[in-house]
């Protein structure tokens, strides 16, 4: 294992851990769902999904298409509504009060497949653009503090340019950024780089496991096993709308139970 | 490993790429030409064998047009009369192009609401006027507004807003003596309040209390609004500039407009072949012209020098005016140029400064004037008076025709280009946290705005063509007032011609301002 970045060494009892999320402490709850059911017309996506994510933990969510996955982690921010269960984040209830909602999502961030930059704004703009208007930031801390992310993610030198110049992945990692202005307690990521060359994979993926390293919350759907097997603290897989089988990476590689999970690890490794 | 070319043979004439392009222009050109002349030729040898005559004496003669509403009812001459039609037709096209932008604009996007009954208002609204001919919609509002009750003796006395069977008056605020120096407290007003709100948001960002940028900016401009209402006079001293400027204008040998166009056209031609050079320079050095380009640079510069040396020709030619004198064209020019500053220095005079001139207006920078109804002439016919806004019936029924038709199409446009914005951007925007309204304005009509802008210049157009149908419910349109010419003088060619030049001239500047905002709204990209 490559304990290069193992700086936080307090151990951890509670949590079943694998990888190098060993190094981590897990805290309280903060995303708690349960028997979250949600339907498209008369497709059910999900099944009663009941499922806790911690504070600092690293939970990737696997499965085929088509299984609820993406689903699940959308109506986390509520782009999805769900139709029955409860969805607690951050100790606030999601519900129809719009005020819940908004409050919800200035505290999650998500990092979409598309990027979903605005194309109309600058880098800056793009990231600066939360802070002012919701968070009421002045316009000088939060271009200081943007200036600050892009250095993190690695591009600060396309600050003003337009998304329409920038590559795949420095796009991607400028959606990153533009959800870590708002200085979120959890990041969602919805397939961040299934739309990305092999090349540039690798630049989101490292961005993202420095964030993992740094002590974010994150939900994470993925099909990069490498990432799920060296960052993940848990792995769910999903199929039909419901968690098949979940634990540790160590666990869920070397020593699936369920069945569906054998077939599907069996395909994809 | 080389390459064995098989034979070095000259190229012939007739398979030469380049020679046949330059072919293909020259020809085009000399085509478009020759096709002008014979039909001009054509047209005047059958005139003459009809015996018709066309000229442009009935542009000065003095005229019998009695116009029914607009500037000037009775006009001394023909261009005059047909300068009241054009400004008739321009109040109705820029109004209903600003109103019909907003109301198309409210109900695209009610169009898009979730709220039904909001949704299938918009949705009637739209089916309804965009499937019924125009014309009709026309006649509709005009039988409407005529079904309105008569105004009788009773109703003579001062009005908020009065409907009737001669149309609606209502009460307007209108310049007055003094709107124009006092816009120039205003503007200057503006620009110090938006230096104030600079200042403001800086000291909000350097100490972190709020700025109240906006509030300050406010405050200057009303500041300054008030203090300009009361002292606007002080600019009073531009009057005599204005009249010095004027006179120095008229006494200017009138040669001396030829010359300034001739210099303009040629500075103008050269100017853009330096930047049409200047755009094919490369950093690795001078791009390579294509024909294409050569040919461009040359039709510039030579139309420069055509421009040029018509500006001497056609200014030389003279034109009889309405009191009788033979003006040369540079004459007229020079005049014109002298006039415009001379009603400049009119509109700072003081003469009038708070003054009330029994049957004018008040002599302040803008007035409130209430509609009335009198009773005119010996007959004592109630009437609506000289105050306050009047819309006649066939201007009600013209520009709300016009108005509701084109707002439907802008109606679509607008649901269009909101629903071509990708979903994800939507979401994005949702998941850091932007309230609706907030995401609606920064970041979805934004780029609406870019995919509505070309469709949303040709309903503009339209609006504006279709001002022309006012001829149906009698609106003194530059259409109607023509018209009227043509069967006092039977010079229908030369009214057409102007008709088509006016519409011409309108909807190419229509399209230059579309144009301008759609470049400037394209997406960067790499």
């Amino acid at each position: 294992m490559d304990n290069e970045f193992s700086d936080q060494s307090a151990p951890d009892t509670d949590a079943a851990a694998g990888g190098q999320a060993a190094s981590r402490t897990l805290g309280d709850p903060i995303v708690v769902t349960e028997d979250v059911k949600k339907w498209f017309g008369d497709f059910q996506a999900l099944k009663g999904v009941t499922a806790t994510v911690r504070e600092r933990e690293v939970v990737v969510v696997i499965g085929p298409s088509g299984s609820g996955k993406s689903t699940y982690i959308r109506c986390i921010n509520r782009l999805e509504a769900h139709q029955e269960g409860t969805i607690i984040v951050d100790g606030i209830e999601l519900t129809n009060d719009i005020k819940n909602i908004e409050k919800i999502r200035s505290e999650v961030g998500m990092v979409f497949q598309q990027f979903n930059l605005f194309p109309h704004l600058t880098v800056m703009d793009n990231i600066t653009l939360a802070p002012q208007w919701v968070r009421k930031q002045p316009k000088d801390e939060a271009e200081n503090y943007a200036m600050e992310l892009l250095e993190r993610v690695g591009i600060p030198e396309q600050a003003d340019k337009y998304p329409g110049q920038l590559s795949g992945g420095q796009q991607q990692r400028v959606a990153i950024a533009r959800s870590l202005a708002m200085k979120p307690k959890i990041m969602l990521f919805d397939e961040p780089t299934s739309a990305l060359d092999p090349e540039m994979i690798k630049e989101v993926l490292d961005v993202m496991k420095e964030l993992a390293l740094g002590g974010m919350t994150m939900m994470v759907v993925t099909h990069e096993m490498g990432f799920a097997r060296e960052v993940a603290d848990r792995v769910m897989f999903f199929d039909y709308g419901t968690i098949v089988e979940e634990g540790t990476p160590e666990h869920f590689f070397t020593n699936p139970q369920h069945d569906r999970t054998k077939l599907f690890l069996s395909q994809i490794l | 490993m080389t390459v064995e070319v098989r034979q070095h043979q000259r190229t012939p004439l007739w398979r030469n790429a380049a020679v046949l392009k330059w072919g293909a222009q020259i020809l085009v050109l000399i085509a478009v030409i020759v096709v002008f002349v014979t039909l001009a030729q054509t047209a005047s040898s059958n005139f003459t064998a009809s015996n018709v005559s066309f000229g442009w004496d009935w542009l000065s003669d003095p005229t019998g047009v009695q116009i029914r509403e607009g500037i000037d009812t009775s006009p001394d001459s023909g261009v005059r009369a047909l300068t009241v039609g054009m400004m008739n037709t321009l109040r109705v096209a820029i109004s209903g192009i600003i109103v019909a932008t907003i109301l198309g604009t409210i109900i695209g996007i009610a169009r898009l609401s979730s709220n039904w009954i909001v949704n299938r208002i918009a949705v009637v609204y739209i089916e309804t006027i965009r499937n019924i001919p125009l014309l009709v919609q026309i006649f509709f509002w005009s039988a409407l507004a005529i079904g309105l009750p008569e105004l009788t003796a009773d109703d003579v006395g001062e009005y908020w807003f009065k409907a009737s069977n001669k149309g609606f008056a209502f009460a307007w605020i209108f310049p007055d003596g003094g709107f124009w120096p006092w816009l120039i407290f205003v503007v200057v007003g503006i620009a110090v309040g938006r230096w104030v709100s600079k200042r403001r948001m800086r000291y909000q960002e350097e100490t972190g209390n709020p700025g109240h940028g906006g509030r300050y900016a406010f405050a200057v401009v009303v500041l300054f609004a008030v203090v300009g209402w009361f002292a606007w006079p002080i600019f009073g001293w531009l009057e005599p500039v204005f009249d010095w400027v004027s006179d120095l204008i008229r006494d200017l040998p009138a040669v001396i407009v030829p010359i300034v166009v001739a210099i303009a056209a040629i500075a103008g031609a050269a100017l853009w072949i330096r930047n049409f050079f200047e755009s094919r320079r490369t950093p690795a050095g001078f791009g390579k012209m294509t024909d294409d380009d050569w040919f461009r640079v040359i039709f510039v510069g030579f139309s420069g020098i055509v421009v040029a040396l018509l500006a001497f020709v056609v200014s030389g030619f003279e034109i009889r005016t309405i009191s009788g004198e033979q003006l040369t064209v540079a004459e007229l020019i020079l005049d014109g140029i002298a006039n415009f500053f001379g009603w400049l220095a009119g509109s700072f005079s003081t003469e009038n400064y708070n003054t009330v001139v029994e049957g004018q207006r008040s002599g302040g920078p803008l007035v409130f004037e209430k509609a009335a109804v009198i009773l005119r002439g010996t007959a004592e016919i109630p009437q609506y008076g000289e105050t306050g806004m009047v819309l006649t019936v066939p201007f009600f029924a013209i520009w709300t025709g016009v108005t509701l038709y084109t707002a439907a199409f802008i109606a679509e446009i607008v649901r269009g280009g909101i629903l071509a914005v990708p979903k994800g951007q939507t979401e994005a925007a949702q998941a850091v946290g932007l309230k609706r309204s907030q995401y609606l304005r920064q970041i979805i009509l934004p780029q609406a705005f870019r995919i509505i802008l070309p469709p949303l210049g040709n309903q503009y157009l339209n609006l504006f063509k279709n001002t022309s149908l006012g001829l149906a419910v009698a609106y003194a349109d530059i259409v109607a007032v023509g018209t009227t010419i043509i069967n006092q003088t039977g010079q229908s060619l030369p009214v057409v011609s102007v008709w088509m030049a006016f519409f011409l001239t309108g909807s190419l500047i229509i399209s230059a301002i579309v144009n301008y905002f759609n470049r400037r709204m394209q997406l960067v990209e790499r």
